[in-house]
């Protein structure tokens, strides 16, 4: 029981990073293949929105923030 | 009229409020439930534009929260009640469109009737604000997890009060929340998921926090049991303001449906300007 309770943990406490590779990597994606955005440098969209959401949610989880605020 | 006799003359016409049974409770949380759950095959079987189910599915966010918090008070069937599992139920189901475990908001919502205003007890305290605009904000910057990780707020305050358990339902939800959100991006449904459950979310969360916590309790200073919450004339009107123009009277009674606080309002009105209680604009007679 305790190791279950450790992975939820963990996944919990790492959730911002997971939350920016696995949710906003495919919504930018799909919101760029919609409007017909090419990535650059010829990665794909797919690739292009990990960088940026991955990117994003990595950050996230450092500052404790998805904006610039944190609560004090 | 002495105090004695105020306090009488209100219980008696609180009481009068006390004993109906509140249909449109259930209809309203299951329905809207429903409601928000037919969104997902009409837009996905393309019968409904997402642009349309985008705002359906916030006013459906931010509708899911008052049912629950009436099952909170046991509206619809109190403890040891032949339908309290009716109770529990809409409590439960009510929430799902907002993600929110119906267990953590009730004992934190026990405790916001508990401690009000108070600096470091109130669960809610955390909505106070200079203002509307920094009450939204406020409400943006609060959800953040910042340096206190998923701990603050409602997590510590169950720690406080012994009840560190149910914090695994919130676990189990967010495994939840996150789980779904993520199968459906990567099955190419990522902008479905954001416009109808990830988005809305955040906006009735950020409409529930200022109607039902900021805008009643402002400027959340004053701790006594008629000067807690005020009676306040909200610019988009009772309904749009989740009827919480009258909300002391939920703080005086909770057994009172939501529903019947106008009518109790107005028949408890004299008594509640003899009490002394805060009133901001002109409230319909």
């Amino acid at each position: 029981m305790q190791i279950v309770e450790g992975i939820i943990k963990n996944i919990l406490h790492f959730m911002p990073v997971f939350f920016g590779f696995a949710f906003f990597g495919p919504l930018f994606a799909q919101v760029m293949d919609r409007l017909e955005w090419h990535a650059p440098l010829e990665l794909s969209t797919l690739a292009f929105g990990m960088i940026i959401g991955g990117s994003w949610g990595v950050l996230a989880f450092i500052r404790g923030s998805w904006i610039w605020a944190r609560p004090s | 009229m002495t105090k004695a006799e105020l306090r009488k003359a209100e219980r008696m016409i609180a009481r009068k409020y006390a004993d109906r049974f509140p249909w449109e409770v259930p209809l309203w949380g299951l329905g809207n439930l429903l409601a928000w759950l037919s969104l997902w095959p009409l837009v996905f079987l393309d019968i409904l534009h997402l642009w349309i189910a985008f705002p359906i599915a916030c006013v459906n966010v931010m509708a899911c929260f008052l049912p629950a918090h009436e099952a909170v008070h046991g509206i619809i069937a109190r403890p040891g009640r032949n339908w309290r599992w009716f109770n529990e139920l809409v409590g439960h189901l009510s929430l799902l469109p907002m993600a929110m475990p119906y267990r953590i908001h009730k004992l934190t919502h026990m405790e916001h009737h508990k401690h009000v205003n108070h600096p470091e007890l109130d669960p809610d305290i955390t909505t106070q604000s200079k203002g509307a605009w920094d009450a939204i904000w406020q409400s943006i910057v609060q959800r953040q997890r910042g340096k206190g990780g998923a701990m603050r707020g409602y997590g510590y305050i169950l720690e406080r009060i012994g009840r560190s358990d149910v914090l695994v339902d919130g676990a189990l939800y967010q495994l939840a929340f996150f789980g779904i959100l993520f199968a459906l991006a990567w099955t190419g449904y990522a902008i479905e998921a954001a416009l109808l459950w990830w988005a809305p979310r955040h906006v009735g969360i950020v409409y529930i926090q200022f109607f039902f916590s900021w805008a009643p309790h402002h400027p959340a200073h004053e701790r006594g049991r008629y000067t807690n919450a005020k009676f306040w004339k909200s610019r988009v009107g009772n309904i749009a303001s989740m009827g919480m123009q009258y909300h002391l009277i939920h703080h005086l009674y909770p057994f009172i449906p939501l529903t019947d606080t106008p009518r109790a309002f107005r028949e408890l009105r004299p008594i509640l300007k003899a009490r002394g209680c805060r009133f901001e604009g002109e409230l319909p007679h």
